[in-house]
């Protein structure tokens, strides 16, 4: 499956290639970046076995996660996209696509998480059609949950998620 | 890459197909597939899926993988054979060598169709490894079954290790 690349002012959006790998191990062994995702750092064999589901998820369901490159540096300083991992929470929200995003320290700040979440709304958009997406995020994140707010999704469910408390957020279609 | 087609006297490996899933989720959660494989664990649903993907993933990014075992007469999804890059930490003997795994659902077992499948697996494997590259198993202590697979598919245990404080046999062989 060719996964499409998407271009915003600052960055670009496209697959994760085989060389991205050892990026990819670096963001997710660093627990600035997994303390409000999965709530530990990855082992290589862990992020390896993460590394592969995304190609899979894309090959599965034509849709996914994608590898976030700053346009000025040429780096590889993230991920974000859509999913659908079947997660087993109440509520439950298995049949709606669910958006995701990570940054790397150095970058936070800079606006980049949003630019890249409202371009992957659009594509959605296309793909989809309007529809009812939905993402989880850490009650204590509040970079994340501001980022969210700017990209339009509102609380709807306080619950918990693996043992850890959780906000489920929604956006209706316009 | 789309995973290549394999055909024995009772069994075609093919890619894994999104229709799979419930057989191969049902799988993961029955305690006799489950008895030798990781903890032992069962696993959820959404474990499940997380393995399914990451199995479709590895034809895309390394070209080869693990194939869907379909029984010829009735079409029906047993299992799963193949190889695998699973990263292990370089102390790990099996580790820098394409492990070869395989699971077959209860009813599948005792036919000898791990056997069979591993062979064609095997053959393919010598045409993309290359002959005489070494391939890797790795299989839990008391798992009878699977080391008789793997001493009749000509693998010969060199090694030992530990995961989850439980011991593993590491075989190898040439391709």
């Amino acid at each position: 499956m060719d996964i499409p690349t998407i271009e915003t002012e600052r960055l670009i959006l496209r697959g994760h290639t085989p060389e991205d790998f050892p990026a990819f191990a670096a963001m997710w062994a660093d627990p600035v970046v997994t303390r409000f995702i999965g709530g530990a750092p990855l082992s290589e064999e862990d992020a390896w076995a993460k590394y592969l589901r995304v190609a899979g998820h894309w090959a599965l369901l034509g849709y996914g996660f994608w590898s976030i490159v700053e346009k000025a540096s040429g780096q590889r300083v993230g991920e974000a996209g859509i999913l659908n991992v079947k997660r087993d929470t109440n509520p439950s929200f298995r049949d709606v696509p669910e958006i995701g995003w990570g940054l790397l320290p150095a970058v936070h700040g800079k606006g980049y998480a949003t630019e890249a979440v409202k371009a992957i709304l659009g594509w959605a958009e296309d793909h989809f059609g309007k529809v009812r997406m939905v993402c989880i995020i850490d009650p204590d994140n509040t970079p994340s949950l501001r980022v969210a707010e700017r990209c339009g999704f509102h609380e709807y469910a306080r619950t918990t998620y693996k043992g850890e408390a959780i906000i489920i957020l929604e956006r209706l279609p316009a | 890459m789309v995973p290549p087609i394999l055909e024995t006297q009772r069994l075609i490996l093919r890619a894994l197909a999104r229709a799979d899933f419930p057989f191969y989720a049902a799988q993961r959660a029955d305690p006799v597939v489950m008895k030798y494989i990781g903890k032992g664990d069962l696993l959820s649903e959404e474990e499940a899926w997380l393995r399914f993907q990451s199995m479709l993933g590895h034809w895309s990014l390394m070209g080869y993988g693990t194939w869907a075992v379909e029984e010829k007469f009735g079409g029906k999804y047993v299992g799963s054979i193949g190889f695998a890059n699973k990263m292990r930490p370089k102390e790990h003997p099996a580790s820098g060598a394409p492990e070869m795994g395989w699971s077959l659902g209860a009813s599948a077992h005792g036919k000898g169709y791990a056997t069979e499948g591993v062979a064609a697996a095997l053959a393919w494997g010598r045409e993309f490894f290359g002959a005489g590259a070494r391939a890797v198993c790795v299989i839990s202590t008391g798992n009878d079954a699977s080391i008789r697979v793997a001493e009749k598919s000509g693998f010969r245990q060199f090694a030992t290790a530990t995961r989850y404080g439980l011991g593993r046999l590491v075989f190898e062989r040439e391709l």
